[in-house]
């Protein structure tokens, strides 16, 4: 009669005499191990671009996001451009923008200084 | 096993490290890290593998899938989920069933012409008596059920305790017990008649 006895010994004997893995198979399972470190590092190259890019993610986040950044930049380039080629006729632009146009008298006292009649 | 140790020497400075920290190194590019994971695990994992098949050639192909499981979910890794070792074992036991069930089907057609190896091991068994009670006690376990052997080998050869296997066969502690209790009837009830040719008979009955 088997008893639990002779069973625990059997077990300990199977676990004294556990099979081991042959050398190929180790070899296998490191180079698959190196394959695959291959593909991760191939794939987390192109995935570390960003970082050169992200001087423009961190000056659109300091203007409050890419939109804000664009309206900034076309202002600018508006600006610039009205600066430099003085555009003759601003009443255009006022009229097409349906307002009225005015002379406003900033420093009405200028006048007189301006004034070269003894 | 000599020759294996030789082929895997790893940097001592990695020695300390757990897993979970190997396997982030290994995910960052660190060779080292996979060569000393293989060392920790693929002996265990073949072992399990080859208790559960009771095939050499089967539980190199399971281990190899396993281990390469282990690479691929490397940058994935969530150490709080599980640990490595308990994660291998369950991922051994999923191929293992997924083989047996294969070879089942396969089976279904042929004879089964398996003979009996513990009976003709007995004969040697005066010579090579441990690998003749490592061979009846393979031949025994195949005779459970997948889960059955799953559960016996996990407990009683590679010693985790129940609460473990529950984890890893993913049932509960109690279906664990149940599962180790009828196994070991089974296997008792499978080695009836072999106690005297296994050399037990001196050891008192």
């Amino acid at each position: 009669m088997m008893t639990e006895d002779d069973l625990d010994a059997l077990f300990a004997t199977a676990k004294s005499s556990t099979p081991q893995p042959s050398f190929a198979l180790t070899q296998r399972v490191l180079a698959a191990a190196d394959a695959e470190m291959e593909l991760y590092v191939k794939h987390a190259a192109p995935s570390r671009m960003p970082v050169r890019a992200s001087f423009w993610a961190t000056l659109s986040a300091a203007f409050g996001g890419g939109g804000a950044l664009a309206g900034m930049v076309t202002a600018t380039v508006a600006g610039f451009y009205i600066g430099f080629a003085q555009p003759g006729d601003t009443a255009l632009v006022t009229a097409v923008l349906g307002g009225d146009s005015a002379m406003i008298d900033l420093m009405p006292g200028l006048d007189a200084l301006l004034d070269e009649t003894p | 096993m000599p020759r294996d140790s030789q082929a895997i020497s790893v940097a001592t400075a990695l020695d300390p490290l757990s897993d979970d920290a190997l396997l982030v190194l290994y995910a960052k590019g660190d060779a080292d890290a996979s060569r000393l994971l293989t060392k920790r695990h693929l002996g265990r994992v073949f072992g399990f593998a080859a208790r559960i098949l009771g095939d050499r050639a089967e539980a190199e192909d399971v281990a190899q899938e396993a281990m390469l499981r282990l690479w691929r979910i490397a940058p994935d890794w969530r150490p709080a989920e599980a640990q490595v070792s308990s994660w291998l074992y369950r991922v051994v036991v999923n191929l293992c069933t997924d083989r047996q069930r294969a070879a089942r089907r396969r089976r279904a057609d042929a004879l089964d012409d398996v003979a009996e190896p513990a009976d003709d091991r007995a004969d040697v068994a005066a010579h090579m008596m441990t690998q003749a009670r490592v061979d009846a006690l393979q031949t025994a376990l195949a005779t459970l059920s997948d889960r059955q052997r799953q559960a016996v080998v996990l407990r009683h050869i590679e010693g985790l305790a129940n609460p473990e296997i529950a984890a890893i066969l993913e049932i509960g502690v109690e279906a664990v017990e149940s599962l180790t209790a009828r196994g070991k009837r089974a296997l008792t009830a499978a080695l009836q008649g072999q106690k005297a040719a296994l050399g037990y008979e001196d050891e008192g009955v």
